[in-house]
């Protein structure tokens, strides 16, 4: 089962909790990212704030994680993270994409063919579903995410608080 | 733009529309020309205040909106992006996504 990650879904993973949802996400699923990603990675992990401690994060994790080069499809209007990770999700045909771009979903979303695009806040809920964190655990994860993401007044991720 | 006009009828404070008319006074209109550019203006800042555009797609969510209102507030764009997180919040879809 092969998930796609763009970069905001995995800087939302690596934010620092007990729980470690990045870990859970290369444990339990087969996670490729385009190449660009990687890059994007390493650029964010540069700065000195909490984001980059998350990105630093997943990049320790990248043993998990298989790293692939894909070409960009010209025709997409998104950044090139989002672009690859959407061209490398269609190209594996993964079951799901990971992202967490809001602004720019409905795009992401119809530039998909197959494949299913799930955001962070939807990712904890299916881990709780799955018996791999506790509802507790999915909160105290939004919690942290928000903070570092900057979520605070998002209805939909009050929503899906609200679904625990 | 639509030139179909709709007829409507308000109470408003007397202070609010005694200011308006001397404002139409003014400006050589009328008050129906004022409220119209004001209605018009505030429209148009509640499409782009961050926190007001998530009480709309809050009321999105909550079925309380269609998806045409939605669209006719925060653009066809936002409007979009809405739409897709609202699927996100389909609780069949978690138990689909936590079988794969």
């Amino acid at each position: 089962m092969t998930v796609v990650a763009d970069t905001s879904a995995l800087v939302s993973l690596g934010c620092g909790t007990e729980a470690s949802p990045v870990e859970l996400l290369t444990d339990e699923y087969s996670v490729v990212v385009p190449e660009t990603v990687v890059v994007e990675l390493e650029e964010v992990a540069a700065y000195d704030d909490e984001q980059a401690r998350a990105a630093r994060r997943v990049l320790d994790a990248t043993d998990g994680l298989t790293v692939e080069n894909v070409s960009l499809d010209a025709d997409f209007p998104l950044d090139d993270g989002e672009n690859a990770a959407v061209a490398l999700a269609n190209e594996r045909d993964a079951s799901m994409l990971l992202c967490d771009e809001f602004n720019k979903i409905g795009l992401v979303h119809a530039s998909l063919d197959d494949v299913t695009l799930v955001t962070t806040p939807k990712f904890l809920l299916v881990l709780e579903s799955k018996g791999r964190l506790s509802p507790s655990e999915v909160e105290t994860a939004l919690d942290r995410i928000g903070e570092i993401r900057s979520w605070s007044g998002n209805s939909y991720v009050e929503r899906v608080r609200n679904r625990l | 733009m639509s030139t179909d006009k709709k007829r409507v009828q308000f109470r408003a404070p007397a202070r609010l529309i005694e200011r308006t008319d001397s404002l139409a006074a003014v400006f050589g209109s009328d008050r129906t020309d004022i409220l119209i550019h004001a209605l018009r203006e505030y429209l148009r800042d509640a499409a782009h205040d961050d926190e007001i555009k998530q009480e709309i797609a809050g009321a999105y969510y909550d079925d309380e909106i269609s998806f045409e209102q939605l669209k006719s507030l925060v653009g066809k764009e936002e409007a979009a992006n809405f739409r897709v997180l609202k699927r996100q919040l389909d609780e069949d879809l978690t138990d689909e996504l936590a079988e794969l």
